[in-house]
């Protein structure tokens, strides 16, 4: 493969990971819109947001719908990460700070 | 602005120990060194207006050589002592050998922060309160994030027990001008995440009694839904944390103390 070719093929991949990124993006925003909407329910039936059951279920589904290269356990810790980073947006709204 | 209205003081056990809109204060010994230390530190609790003593029959120490508490003796002063004086029990249980003994002895349960994530005696003692007023004091452990320290309240809660209250009681970090560093940001997150009562102990996380009342004042300010402090009738005298134990003019002034911010946080001292 030429240096230029290289070059062109590298930048090609990158934007495909840029488009994957950007689904990404777009897709945890929605999930932080949809718990956000479940967070509201909650707050309005006086439910606590921690459910570490929920979250576990969560987590193993991660891991169950992950076919690789990502280990299993690297699955589960970014789903933890988003999990919990998204908590951390519900907890600092209006709704519980009563 | 009124603050309070921003305040979550709603929270409650069911068996009365955290009632909404009050700061709970427990006051007492460490240790139960003796009948005659003991009754005259819970006298003083209960003079200074507070209705829960503690103290410790089984005493984690970080030396074995270290004095372990006065044990089954330990315990019957505590329900003697409680009992003539109306006053509710909260002591340590360090063995699930010693979990149904200590019921008999104490309305509530702690467990000490090097037991939070023992998880077999949680699981234990969750089963073995479930049903009854017996509640349970889950003090955070000394390295355990917020997540950690909730998820060992739900060993206790999944095994059927109910009345556990959390308590911060400071963290390992470099500082050393306090013994532990007290995190009351933890008390905040925890009380956001979950229904469960949180109360902060400032006699083991500053380990010296000057700021005991400081950080008391912060824990009210904090949303805290009460107190754990040490108090001796004869600090100097103590055999185990007599620097950080309140004297008893301390301990009488902290309800009077303590009101006002309580005040402006929609609570009554208790």
């Amino acid at each position: 493969m030429t240096d230029a070719r290289m070059q062109e093929k590298i930048q090609e991949l990158r934007e495909r990971v840029d488009e994957v990124d950007r689904e990404l993006i777009r897709a945890l925003n929605e999930r932080a819109r949809v718990v956000q909407e479940i967070a509201t329910i909650k707050a309005e039936a006086g439910i606590p947001i921690f459910d570490p059951k929920r979250e576990e279920e969560i987590l193993q589904r991660a891991v169950e719908y992950n076919e690789g290269p990502i280990y299993d356990s690297s699955m589960r810790d970014i789903f933890e990460l988003i999990l919990h980073r998204i908590r951390d947006i519900e907890i600092q709204r209006g709704e519980y700070q009563r | 602005m009124d603050v309070s209205a921003s305040v979550k003081t709603d929270v409650k056990t069911h068996n009365g120990m955290i009632r909404p809109d009050t700061f709970r204060v427990i006051a007492g010994p460490c240790t139960v060194e003796s009948y005659e230390q003991f009754v005259a530190s819970a006298k003083a609790v209960k003079q200074a207006g507070f209705e829960y003593v503690r103290g410790g029959a089984f005493k984690p120490r970080t030396s074995p050589y270290s004095f372990q508490g006065l044990g089954e003796e330990g315990l019957k002063i505590l329900s003697e002592v409680g009992g003539d004086l109306g006053l509710k029990v909260v002591t340590e249980v360090m063995d699930p050998y010693d979990i149904e003994l200590v019921m008999e002895h104490a309305e509530i349960l702690q467990v000490g922060a090097r037991n939070m994530a023992n998880f077999s005696l949680l699981r234990r003692i969750g089963a073995a309160i479930a049903g009854t007023d017996h509640g349970v004091v889950l003090k955070r452990g000394l390295s355990a994030t917020v997540e950690e320290w909730l998820l060992a309240a739900e060993y206790i809660t999944a095994a059927g027990g109910d009345n556990v209250v959390l308590c911060e009681r400071g963290i390992r970090t470099f500082e050393t001008s306090t013994r532990f560093t007290l995190d009351l940001s933890a008390v905040i997150v925890a009380k956001r995440l979950t229904d469960l009562p949180v109360i902060v102990d400032p006699s083991h996380a500053a380990g010296r009694r000057d700021l005991v009342v400081p950080l008391s004042k912060a824990s009210v300010a904090a949303e805290a839904d009460g107190l754990m402090v040490e108090s001796h009738h004869e600090p100097q005298e103590a055999l185990c944390d007599g620097e950080q134990a309140l004297p008893v003019e301390a301990l009488m002034g902290l309800k009077d103390v303590l009101q006002p911010f309580a005040g402006a946080m929609g609570r009554e001292v208790i």
